[in-house]
């Protein structure tokens, strides 16, 4: 790799890492690296400045908040993996990441890191915005909190603005009937991106869908929720036309592109496909 | 962390010892391990993370060193491979992989190993699918994963040291046919394995070279002014300074300037070289020379390229016909008469990549007496003098090629390559040592793939199954340049009646130039995709007429001692003892045509020759020679071969070889290889030829240094020659196994009357091999292989991704001298097609750039994509082989591509007959099926 030369900042809390990015031109945040690297490698990101943020003690833990959790955002994909706290409340991420990217780079690759590359076929997100997840974003000028759905703008443009630090996910724990289950066709069985991605929320409650969250990733600049797919389940009863009417929903609503890992027409049959195991997954969960 | 102007200092902890280095920013972690630590057991495969080859323990957790700025490694635990191992004694993982041959090339070796590490402390006795899951992050292209999973597993046997694997019973041989462990394995496991970019030289400049943006352009001007004054930049060439010579492959077809003189023909076609101080200076350098192009109308396309009034890539090839054959045994029209059945079709290959984890990489240096030193990672050390010679116009003597250890090849480092060329001029130009290495984009660009065939292929039957004719089409798309396209298109049709019994058959070739990257050899060369061809049809023959293809295969399989349609004599064959090995192993009987919709089961044949018949380029030498020099005290021999070894364990092969002639145990041989001032010629690691060749070669030194201590001995024992034997460090009466002398003792005496004891042995094929047509000698070999295999798939038919379940296969490789180490090339082997059947595929945009130039598009098979293999072989002997053994590198990937096409039709009944086999391609063909049931 040629990396263009760059100053390197480490700062010790949140407080000096928010008021350099404020300060400093064209500085990038780093946590894992493992996406930050090859993009400044190959010229996608611009850095003179790069913050790394993987000292900062606050964002590398889990919280159990009560209604909720908070993941910090410098949290390795290996430790969100090994966390108790996501084992009990959220194995459906547990199971998400031995799809995500390889052994060695769960290591180093990062939760928030993940988020903020905001490429289509990001993992995290997808069955982030599933479980309804919002970030913390951290300024000088304060703290706001975004719905994770709502974060994405375009392919690597998101809501967080210069001088902002990504610094916790936040989950709303479930409830007891309600589940969620995370698909990803990859062309080979382990350590390549998604073709397609599905994570299906689904509330059930006395046999009823009340609440449903269908999201794609990998087929749409950003990953989005099946809006329509995750509205015709509400106040079903989720039997197999249901499902398959849902799925055949989130296929029109895909929206992917021709490229090397599949063609349009290959993405939209996936993400019929997935969204259709998905929910079944869900169901079963739901109802073991 | 301490900052010094733009650096900072940092200290690392790797292996428990504390470093201050001083870094900047950007440095990564490997670029610390390799260049200023000296730990070079890290190695760098591809830059960006997705090969696994950097792969560290970070806090204990297995991490990639390429993705880690040195800065953030502050504080925190770093082992390397180099930490594994205390006082020189192995970790049980470690000896684990020796003795379950996990190694090969052995590039990747530390990766697994600390991998394993890593699992193995959490987990003592991981499962089969969570080893398979711990290794998905590092690809090996050679083992198939198979041994490399069973070593992990295995790993607590080996706590204890191993006691030598001796078997119960004196056998016939005492060192072939024992599964040894490798020659080079402790130096592969433990990271000491020097690789070409492993070495660093006083005073060394590195060298990059600027390649064209365009696939067809005229040079109008080059201006270098600006980059020649960079600060750190040594020297520029461009093609004005390079001879005007051209080189290439087979003397017929040198086409390829070393930088281009007057156009350019493919994107990555190269236009200047750049030394200087460091990569970085040669890239900001290159940024800064300036081309002037004027573009040139492009085609891509091979049929395109053939008609009338198609852009002209070079004057010398009209219509840009590279080569065409033109062949016809006995008469098809005939044949196909006599049939019952006719069936013909079209099937598509695909452009793949040798892929080996080791980049290129080579490094000249000039001698003060005027000679040039280059140090180099490939497969053919006198091929790669043989043309430097031509281009620096001086004698091969002058010129020594060192073939360093070679993380794998695959046909992608059978011919000398630019970086080899540039490095020697620009080292001359220089009067320094220069490096020069590819990353793994330029790896796609310059490594010489497999062509892609279009195929029509015709198959003629009788109702019993007995085939009566065959003709084929082959178009070879070839890029822009010859390479080894010439013998790539003859290989296409010579092997295709290798396997069974053809009565008459008819080939059309044509290898096309077109302004993509040149395609060269690899594995299996010029043969897997007519093979996929034949195989698929065959099957649909079978069934059509409703046979088992077993039986049909069976029916037309190739027997000893025969002369096939094209004049090629096969020797030993034992395909239909493989054929009944599979069908018993496999539960064909059971499964085919039995199994569930989804489900499918397939059989493919394969063979390929073992050394090619004749060299590349016209001479009389032997093509495989060898010396051995024996101590003085008659402890220690070594062996010296021209031939490489490239992963495939060919100096275990040859060292075996020579240790059983010589009649000594395999700890007392050593074996330097691959250093053409040292090493006698060998043609080196190419068409399979290393085990038959180099090892007749080994065997007849190894007998010559035995003859004369014989001599010696019969005196000293006072015993007829006639009547002694040596074996196992032993020569004794052979009537009375108690009245010897030890091996040694007899050396050492010879030393003390005659002066040093030296055996010496060559090999030459036999001649006049083959018929008396054009290009009759492709296809030529002293033998063959031959193998089956059975393929079974599970087949998602709403998303059509392909889930292979399990390999069966057998290979006719005459006797094997290391079975371990031919189970390891058979089971590498149907890795690499089941990527080329499934996976891989070179993809390029309408202007003739790469789509997926990186080892996350360009996909290679995981641990987890491959299943289990049943691998064996059957009971051989070939008379010309060594010891009666044959080649199995190549050949073993033959019968792959066909057996899981079609494991697919039976699963799902329809066929996709384009590589790779897509999930796409088949819903597609689903789809079609659908409409065709539907609207008949």
């Amino acid at each position: 790799m040629f990396i263009k030369e760059f100053e390197y900042h480490r700062p010790d809390n949140l407080e000096e890492a928010c008021s350099l990015l404020a300060k400093l031109p064209e500085a990038e945040v780093l946590a894992g690296g493992t996406d930050l690297l090859t993009d400044i490698d190959t010229g996608i990101r611009k850095a003179n400045h790069v913050v790394s943020i993987r000292r900062i003690a606050e964002l590398t833990q889990i919280q159990d908040l009560g209604g909720k959790i908070a993941i910090g955002a410098a949290c390795t994909a290996r430790g969100v993996e090994s966390s108790p706290l996501i084992q009990k409340y959220f194995p459906e991420i547990v199971e998400m990441i031995p799809l995500f990217a390889s052994p060695q780079v769960r290591t180093m690759a990062t939760i928030g890191g993940n988020i903020c590359s905001a490429v289509a076929c990001g993992d995290f997100p997808v069955i982030l915005i599933a479980l309804g997840a919002k970030v913390e974003l951290i300024s000088l000028n304060g703290t706001r909190l975004v719905q994770l759905k709502d974060y994405f703008l375009a392919n690597k443009k998101t809501v967080r603005m210069k001088g902002e630090i990504l610094t916790r996910i936040l989950i709303p724990k479930k409830s007891k009937i309600s589940a969620s289950h995370f698909l990803k066709f990859q062309r080979r069985a382990s350590n390549s991106l998604a073709v397609a991605s599905v994570a299906a929320f689904l509330d059930i409650q006395e046999a009823i869908c009340k609440e449903a969250r269908i999201v794609l990733g990998a087929v749409a600049p950003t990953p989005i929720i099946a809006k329509d797919a995750s509205k015709s389940l509400l106040g079903k009863k989720v039997n197999g036309q249901i499902i398959s009417k849902a799925a055949e929903l989130a296929r029109q609503e895909a929206r992917p592109i021709n490229d090397v890992r599949g063609s349009v027409d290959f993405r939209r049959q996936l993400v019929y496909v997935l969204t259709k195991q998905a929910i079944k997954q869900v169901v079963l969960k739901c109802f073991p | 962390m301490i900052k010094n102007g733009h650096n900072y200092f940092v200290e690392l902890t790797v292996n428990g010892d504390r470093h201050m280095v001083l870094v900047s920013a950007k440095t990564t972690l490997v670029e610390v391990l390799r260049e200023q630590l000296g730990l070079t057991g890290t190695k760098l495969g591809c830059g960006v993370g997705d090969c696994g080859a950097c792969t560290i323990l970070l806090d204990g957790e297995p991490a990639n060193a390429c993705l880690l700025l040195a800065l953030e490694a502050e504080g925190r635990d770093i082992i390397t491979i180099e930490g594994i191992s205390t006082n020189g004694e192995l970790h049980p993982l470690q000896r684990a992989f020796v003795n379950e041959g996990a190694i090969q090339c052995g590039f990747c070796t530390p990766a697994m190993v600390l991998t394993g590490k890593a699992l193995v402390n959490k987990n003592a006795d991981p499962s089969e699918k969570e080893v398979r899951e711990a290794l998905a992050g590092t690809f090996c292209r050679c083992t198939g994963y198979a041994k490399i999973v069973k070593a992990i597993r295995n790993w607590q046997h080996y706590n204890e040291m191993p006691s030598s694997k001796e078997e119960g019973g004196k056998t016939e041989l005492a060192v072939v046919g024992k599964s040894l462990p490798r020659k080079d394995s402790f130096d592969k496991v433990t990271g000491r394995a020097r690789y070409t970019d492993d070495i660093h030289l006083p005073n060394m400049l590195y060298g990059k070279i600027l390649t064209s943006p365009y696939s067809h352009a005229r040079i109008l001007n080059i201006d270098t002014q600006k980059a020649e004054v960079l600060q750190g930049v040594k020297a520029i060439l461009t093609g004005k300074n390079v001879p005007d010579i051209f080189y290439g492959v087979s003397p017929a077809r040198y086409d390829e300037h070393i930088l281009a003189k007057e156009k350019v023909c493919y994107v990555g076609d190269e236009v200047a070289a750049v030394a200087a101080i460091d990569e970085e200076t040669c890239q900001k350098a290159l940024e800064l020379i300036e081309v002037e192009y004027e573009e040139l109308p492009a085609v891509f396309d091979p049929i395109e390229a053939m008609q009338d009034g198609a852009p002209l890539i070079l004057e010398r090839y009209p219509n840009n016909i590279n080569t065409r054959v033109d062949w016809n045994f006995g008469d098809v029209e005939k044949g196909f008469k006599e049939a019952d059945l006719v069936l013909s079709d079209t099937y598509v290959g695909n452009r793949t990549y040798q892929s080996p984890m080791e980049p290129h990489c080579a490094i000249a240096e000039w001698d003060s007496d005027g000679r040039l030193k280059l140090y180099t990672s490939t497969q053919v050390v006198h091929y790669v003098r043989y043309q430097l010679s031509r281009l620096l116009e001086m004698s091969q003597g002058d010129i020594r090629v060192i073939g360093t250890h070679c993380g794998g090849g695959f046909g992608g480092k059978a011919e000398v390559n630019p970086l080899e060329m540039c490095a020697a001029f620009l080292a001359k130009k220089t009067g320094r040592p220069v490096k020069m290495r590819y990353n793994r984009t330029e790896m796609f660009y310059h490594c010489r793939g497999r062509h892609k065939q279009t195929i029509d292929m015709k198959i003629g039957m009788k109702k019993d199954g007995t085939i009566t004719a065959v003709q084929q089409k082959s178009v070879l798309e070839g890029g822009a340049y010859s390479s080894f396209g010439v013998i790539a298109v003859y290989y296409s049709g010579a092997m295709v009646p290798t396997l069974y019994k053809l009565p008459h058959y008819k080939y059309d070739g044509f290898r096309v130039n077109t302004n993509l990257p040149a395609c060269g050899a690899m594995r299996g060369h010029g043969c897997p995709h007519p093979r996929f061809a034949f195989e698929s049809l065959l099957t649909d023959l079978a069934m059509r007429l409703r046979l088992d293809p077993i039986e049909v295969r069976l029916k037309n399989a190739m027997e000893p001692d025969s002369r096939t349609v094209n004049d090629l004599d096969v020797g030993s064959c034992e395909l239909k003892a493989c054929l009944e090995e599979v069908r018993r192993k496999s539960g064909w009987d059971e499964k085919w045509g039995k199994l569930p919709f989804g489900r499918g089961i397939g059989v493919g044949c394969g063979g390929f020759v073992s050394g090619a018949g004749y060299p590349i380029y016209r001479s009389k030498f032997p093509h495989s020679n060898a010396t051995i020099k024996v101590s003085e005290d008659g402890n220690m021999v070594i062996l010296y071969t021209g031939e490489t070894e490239i992963g495939q364990g060919s100096m275990t092969v040859l060292s075996q070889i020579a240790a059983e002639a010589m009649g000594i145990t395999y700890d007392r041989i050593k074996v330097e290889y691959a250093d053409t001032d040292i090493t006698p010629l060998g043609f080196g690691s190419y068409s399979s030829r290393v085990t038959l060749m180099g090892g007749n070669a080994c065997k007849m030194a190894g007998e010559d240094v035995k003859q004369q201590l014989l001599k010696v001995a019969s005196q000293m024992i006072n015993i007829p020659i006639e009547q002694i034997e040596s074996r196992e460090n032993y020569i004794y009466d052979r009537e009375n196994e108690n009245a010897g002398i030890p091996w040694e003792e007899v050396a050492a005496r010879y030393f003390s009357e005659k002066g040093p004891l030296i055996g010496r042995g060559h090999y030459s094929p036999p001649e006049g091999l083959g018929g008396d047509f054009k290009g009759a000698t492709v296809g030529t070999s002293p033998a063959y292989s031959f193998s089956a295999c059975v393929c079974e798939v599970e087949v998602d038919v709403e998303t059509g991704k392909v889930k292979v379940i399990k390999f069966t296969d057998a290979h006719d490789v005459g006797t094997p001298i290391n079975p371990m180490a031919v189970e390891g090339q058979a089971e590498g082997a149907i890795a690499m097609m089941l990527g080329e059947t499934l996976l891989e595929d070179m993809v390029f945009d309408k202007k003739g750039n790469i789509l997926n130039p990186n080892l996350h598009d360009y996909l290679l098979p995981t641990a987890l994509d491959v299943p289990p293999i049943d691998s064996s072989t059957v009971e051989s002997y070939e008379p010309r082989g060594p010891f009666g053994a044959k080649e199995v590198g190549e050949g073993a990937t033959l019968p792959v591509i066909g057996a899981i096409a079609n494991a697919i039709y039976d699963a799902i009944g329809v066929r996709v007959k384009e590589l790779p086999i897509t999930p796409e391609r088949i819903l597609q063909a689903l789809g079609e099926k659908e409409r065709k049931e539907c609207f008949p």
